[in-house]
């Protein structure tokens, strides 16, 4: 029987490598490909959760919107309620101190038109009754 | 392959393009040796560096797939911040508005209190100088009774009192103003 050459052998070792190298490069290769689809996989599935988040988000903002939208009306109605208020208890108060103003002003005359009468001669003889009259027309005169 | 590689280098290829320019020249090759030789002489590796380069670009559409859902996490982020920012910019709106409101009751109110402050500090002024001139004409009174009145006359004594008393109203007043 003839034997091989080692020409042939060498031949068939360096065609056995290159198919195994080759046989590497395609398991490299799938492995690549598998773990690109996989996050793939993974980057669809965050997009989902960063749209779900964003809805989420910004469902939360507008539900913050309405509630103070809600409050605000009700501040603005107790603002307008206070005011109104405000405003008739200022009305009564300028009513009140003309009030008093024009009494006092009707006191005034009054104890000047005593002491005109004091001072004029004439009514010597009424001087104690106006004398009285004076004090009842001041304020705390009837305590003394 | 050494060819290959004095281009990658010289362009800077990543190792990556580096394969795939491996992959080219392997294949220019087999195609050579197909074409001199026949599809037997090629063998089984064209078919080899085929299911490479199917799988080579589903990988990079993969990659290109996954670059594109990461601009649309982007877009998504981007427009969710846009619109809380336009929710935000309502809140504030709103605050804004209430504030202001807040604002215009306190200065009415101010106003209103100037206003009674004004009317009140005016009338103490018409009364205080009505009462100098009534204590003027008191004094006038008390002196010239004084003058012909007996010891403990009680008329003068009233007037005294009522003297007295006109000038604590004046200074009533008077404290009442310093006050407002």
């Amino acid at each position: 029987m003839k034997k091989p050459t080692p020409k042939s052998d060498s031949k068939k070792k360096d065609d056995a490598s290159k198919h195994l190298g080759k046989v590497l490069d395609v398991a490299k290769a799938s492995m690549s490909t598998l773990t690109s689809v996989a996050d793939l996989g993974k980057e669809i599935q965050r997009t989902k959760q960063a749209q779900i988040r964003a809805d989420e988000q910004i469902f939360l903002a507008r539900e913050e919107t309405a509630r103070i939208a809600v409050r605000a009306k009700v501040e603005i109605t107790a603002i307008l309620s206070a005011h109104s208020q405000a405003e008739m208890d200022h009305e009564a108060e300028l009513k009140r101190l003309q009030n008093q103003h024009a009494n006092d002003a009707a006191l005034m005359r009054q104890r000047e038109r005593v002491l005109d009468k004091l001072l004029d001669g004439d009514s010597r003889d009424n001087a104690p009754l106006l004398a009285d009259s004076l004090r009842a027309l001041l304020p705390n005169g009837n305590q003394q | 392959m050494i060819a290959v590689d004095l281009f990658a280098d010289l362009y800077g290829w990543d190792d990556q393009d580096r394969a795939r320019g491996h992959r080219a020249a392997g294949a220019a090759k087999v195609l050579y040796t197909a074409a001199r030789g026949g599809a037997v002489a090629a063998g089984p590796a064209i078919f080899v560096d085929a299911a490479l380069s199917v799988l080579d670009a589903i990988g990079a559409y993969a990659r290109y797939r996954q670059a594109r859902e990461i601009t649309r996490q982007l877009e998504v982020e981007g427009d969710m911040l846009r619109q809380m920012l336009a929710e935000l910019h309502k809140q504030l709106r709103i605050e804004l508005d209430v504030a202001d409101r807040v604002s215009d009751a306190r200065l009415a109110a101010l106003r209103q209190r100037l206003q009674q402050q004004s009317l009140a500090i005016e009338f103490s002024e018409t009364q205080f100088s009505g009462l100098s001139r009534q204590l003027k004409k008191l004094g006038q009174v008390i002196a010239s009774q004084r003058m012909t009145a007996p010891p403990n006359c009680p008329t003068l004594a009233r007037l005294e009192n009522a003297y007295y008393l006109t000038v604590d109203l004046q200074l009533q007043m008077a404290m009442n103003s310093v006050k407002e």
